[in-house]
């Protein structure tokens, strides 16, 4: 009786162990003099793929900075790898950036009327280079392995996307006012990764215990770079 | 030991087998000793010919007794050190395996010695080497032709040092290559003698931890495999997967042509398997696909259905649509995505031009389009044409269409370019009808490694050649292949870069819809070619290299900015001058079709110019070609080259 007594115990703090963690959430800031960046001509493709494409590779609204992706490294963290789509349309990436727990799946699909050539130039991961010709049925992609992988199309150059592979299934991708949010992250300490394709990447250690966290990250003060494959 | 061949063997009557085979090779060797080639029969200078004495490294060397003076006691160091020495400055022309079958070993007349044969260096002695090494072409006595070998005088480029090293190093390897075996030994294929032989044979270019990373790595294009991540160019395998143990066999045993990596059959086949062995733990890969059971999905060719009018019209279509966005539309990788994928510092190299299957690392058979197609090239921007979308009809025309694009067999290197008389005005203008019917030569082209900034992977590995005289004038036609024309000819319509790949007629853009394109701007370096004649005829040519002071050449240079033919003088690869003004007589005319460039230049036969050569029916003329693709950064000695060849006009 007493070892079940135990058994039910320790089941209970289990149970209730989630009560225990919080979120670490905030804004990443980009408050740097900057213009928007001009959209990207398609050239000969402009009724193929319409008149412009937005140029993604640096996106703020008011101080917010999209896309930058949120990780979190340290203690024991788990996750579950998770499906993910990438599509081809008017000679774009939707969406720009995807991040995923190492182990997903990428459904990649095109809406588009011409040729695309979908190019990795991945390492850790097998690279992908598949001709997508109108009409063909979407192909999946495994990734197996954290690393930060450029996708591009050889046949339109301004094409690209990033897959941001991660350790675990706690990150987040900031949306268009800059906020990111990491919800059940368990106690413990961390360190936050703040990773941007053109502003590269802020890190900073926090403390999760009661309650949620709050970490904001400033990328002002770095100058843009050329993304880098 | 490096670069030891292990035999190793069974049992005696294997032994037996293979010292039978040992001397029949040595007897089929000695018969095809020297090489009769199509363009010189070329005999090395044989010991005897050897002076008693040379002046090499700022001395006079006593040749007839000189023993090797490093330390014998340090042989295996010297040999090691050596091969490094040898794989920064020789392979390329020598080769991986010493048998003169390098990148450049068909480029050159005469051709590279193959120093691993039993009646090369082995058959005279280190000091003969020596000899070779530090004086190189230039200092071959005069029977010998010194102004046509591209062997560098490498006292000039070597320390004394260096050059006993390599020395040590290539009779050392030479020796190991034709002895016999010393014990027979059971042959399990283990990882432990993968090992072993990956260091003695793969490491000089793939590194010691197969990073790709080797001594020799730098002078490569395309770059030697880095094998820790995996991925293979030429499988069976799709895209970006590991290949099967049956792929990295065949590697083994593939020729790689036009880059630096030899056939390895040679070596016995446990040797190969251990070597799969070992490559397979370069990269943890393999062990993750064991570890989550994966299975190959292996693409194999069927047989080729038969080839019809409709297959090819299909095949020029699909091409059209998805491969000339890079190959370009006759194949000669002007493809406008070629801006995009093409960066030869980075090793991302240019799509193959199909118009020289010769070429082709896999091969040219229809199966091995078929699978290059179905697999793509992995760390290449070839993709895959997955079944889901483009059904084996479709590969199998696409396979036989590109071979359209190409000649059947890569052309016979003659020596003697023969000029035909006609009568009145010769075509000035390389579309001009009339060039169709002329024969055609084709000339190979190499690297300039011996002087001035060095060309280790020239761009342009061939030129064309065909002649006609009047008995006034010599008219010269060429092309080459050059996948990137110099953007500031392009408002000329006779140059013509390939279009991007058809859109849908609906998606397509007027031609009052289209902006005007801003005007183009000149490459930095110009694309040019030039033709190189010896000033006056004597016994003794130049030097093939642009001659040298006591003999200097005329050369007929055409470049794309300004575009100009003219007229220079050189007295070696640095010394160039151009004419004055009132000595150029020279015309030009040029144009550029889809990866190729064409170029009639036209002079008088006799200009009674005495820095110009003067030119006669019935006595050869010698000639030889220089390219320039500025594109990729070519200029001055940087540059591919040509042996000497003649011009022989008719009376």
């Amino acid at each position: 009786m007493i070892f079940q007594a135990v058994l039910i115990l320790i089941t209970a703090l289990f149970l209730a162990a989630p009560a225990f963690s919080g979120s670490i959430s905030g804004v990443a800031v980009y408050s740097a003099d900057f213009k928007a960046l001009p959209p990207l001509d398609t050239g000969k493709y402009k009724k193929a793929c319409g008149p412009e494409i937005p140029n993604e590779s640096l996106v703020v609204n008011g101080k917010g900075l999209k896309n930058v992706v949120v990780s979190l490294e340290g203690g024991d963290l788990g996750g579950k790898p998770g499906e993910y789509k990438l599509d081809q349309k008017n000679c774009r990436y939707e969406p720009h950036v995807i991040a995923m727990m190492k182990g997903s799946e990428l459904e990649i699909h095109s809406s588009d009327p011409i040729n695309h050539n979908i190019h990795t130039y991945s390492f850790e991961n097998d690279p992908l280079n598949i001709m997508f010709i109108p009409g063909q049925d979407d192909t999946e992609h495994e990734f197996e392995e954290p690393e930060i992988i450029k996708i591009e199309c050889d046949l339109h150059s301004w094409m690209a996307a990033w897959v941001v592979v991660t350790e675990n299934g706690y990150f987040s991708v900031s949306g268009k006012q800059g906020g990111f949010n990491i919800p059940d992250v368990p106690p413990g300490e961390y360190t936050v990764t703040a990773w941007h394709e053109t502003l590269g990447s802020l890190s900073k250690k926090v403390t999760v215990g009661e309650g949620d966290v709050k970490v904001d990250f400033d990328f002002s003060n770095i100058s843009p770079q050329l993304s880098k494959k | 030991m490096i670069h030891r061949f292990r035999i190793t063997l069974p049992d005696r009557a294997a032994a037996g087998k293979r010292f039978t085979a040992v001397l029949l090779y040595s007897l089929f060797a000695f018969l095809c000793w020297p090489a009769a080639g199509v363009v010189s029969a070329f005999a090395p200078p044989a010991l005897s010919d050897m002076p008693e004495s040379a002046f090499i490294y700022g001395r006079t060397v006593n040749l007839a007794d000189l023993k090797n003076p490093l330390d014998p006691g340090k042989k295996s160091q010297h040999v090691r050190e050596g091969g490094v020495l040898y794989f920064k400055n020789c392979f390329l022309c020598h080769g991986d395996l010493l048998d003169g079958k390098g990148v450049f070993g068909e480029s050159f007349f005469p051709p590279p010695a193959d120093l691993a044969h039993p009646k090369s260096i082995l058959s005279k002695s280190p000091a003969y080497s020596f000899w070779r090494i530090a004086k190189g072409g230039p200092g071959l006595p005069e029977k010998f032709a010194p102004w046509d070998s591209a062997m560098p005088a490498w006292e000039n480029q070597l320390s004394e040092e260096e050059t006993w090293k390599i020395v040590t190093f290539i009779h050392q390897t030479a020796a190991d290559m034709n002895s016999l075996p010393i014990s027979a030994q059971a042959s399990e294929p283990t990882l432990e003698k993968g090992q072993a032989l990956y260091q003695e044979k793969c490491a000089y270019c793939h590194g010691e931890t197969g990073k790709g990373d080797g001594p020799a790595a730098e002078f490569t294009s395309p770059r030697p495999r880095n094998f820790t991540k995996g991925q293979y160019k030429i499988r069976t395998t799709p895209f970006g997967q590991i290949p099967t143990d049956a792929d990295l066999m065949a590697m083994l045993e593939r020729n790689y042509p036009g880059t630096s990596m030899p056939s390895w059959k040679h070596l016995p086949e446990a040797d190969r398997q251990s070597l799969v062995l070992y490559l397979k733990s370069l990269s943890n890969k393999f062990q993750k696909f064991i570890d989550r059971k994966k299975s190959h999905a292996v693409v194999e060719a069927p047989e080729p259905p038969e080839l019809t009018l409709e297959t090819l019209a299909t095949g020029k279509a699909l091409f059209q649509q998805n491969c000339s966005g890079c190959h370009g539309v006759q194949g000669r990788s002007d493809g406008e995505s070629t801006k995009k994928v093409v960066d030869i510092a980075s090793d991302a190299i240019w799509p193959r031009n199909l118009s020289q299957p010769w070429l082709f690392r896999r091969g040219d058979s229809l199966k091995d389009l078929f699978l290059t197609l179905r697999t793509g090239l992995s760390t290449t921007a070839m993709p895959r044409f997955s079944p889901r979308t483009v059904k084996d009809a479709d590969i199998w025309a696409l396979a036989y269409y590109v071979r359209t694009l190409a000649l059947s067999e890569k052309p016979e290197v003659r020596k003697t370019i023969h000029v035909k008389k006609i009568e009145g005005a010769l075509p000035e203008n390389p579309s001009d009808p009339a060039w169709e019917k002329i024969d055609s030569y084709f000339f190979p082209l190499g690297a300039q490694l011996t002087a001035g900034e060095k060309s280790y992977h020239p761009t342009v590995r061939s030129i064309t050649a065909k002649a006609l005289h009047n008995g006034d004038e010599l008219a010269l036609y060429l092309h080459w292949d050059d996948p990137r024309v110099d953007p500031i000819l392009t408002q000329d319509a006779a140059f013509i870069e390939s279009p991007p790949p058809p859109l849908p007629p609906h998606l397509r853009m007027a031609e009052d819809e289209q902006e005007e394109a801003p005007a183009p701007e000149a490459q930095e370096f110009p694309d040019a070619v030039a033709v190189q004649f010896p000033v006056s005829a004597s016994a003794s040519k130049p030097y093939f290299l642009n001659g040298d002071l006591s003999h200097p050449v005329n050369l007929w240079r055409w470049s794309s900015h300004p575009m100009a033919a003219e007229e220079y003088n050189a007295q070696g690869l640095l010394q160039w001058n151009k004419q004055s003004d009132s000595g150029q007589t020279l015309s030009g005319q040029a144009a550029y079709q889809y990866g190729r460039y064409f170029l009639v230049m036209k002079r008088k036969l006799n200009t009674g110019d005495k820095e110009d050569a003067q030119f006669q029916a019935g006595t050869a003329t010698p000639i030889a070609f220089n390219v320039w693709d500025g594109s990729q950064g070519e200029k001055d000695t940087v540059k591919a080259v040509s042996s000497w060849f003649e011009l022989l006009l008719e009376q």
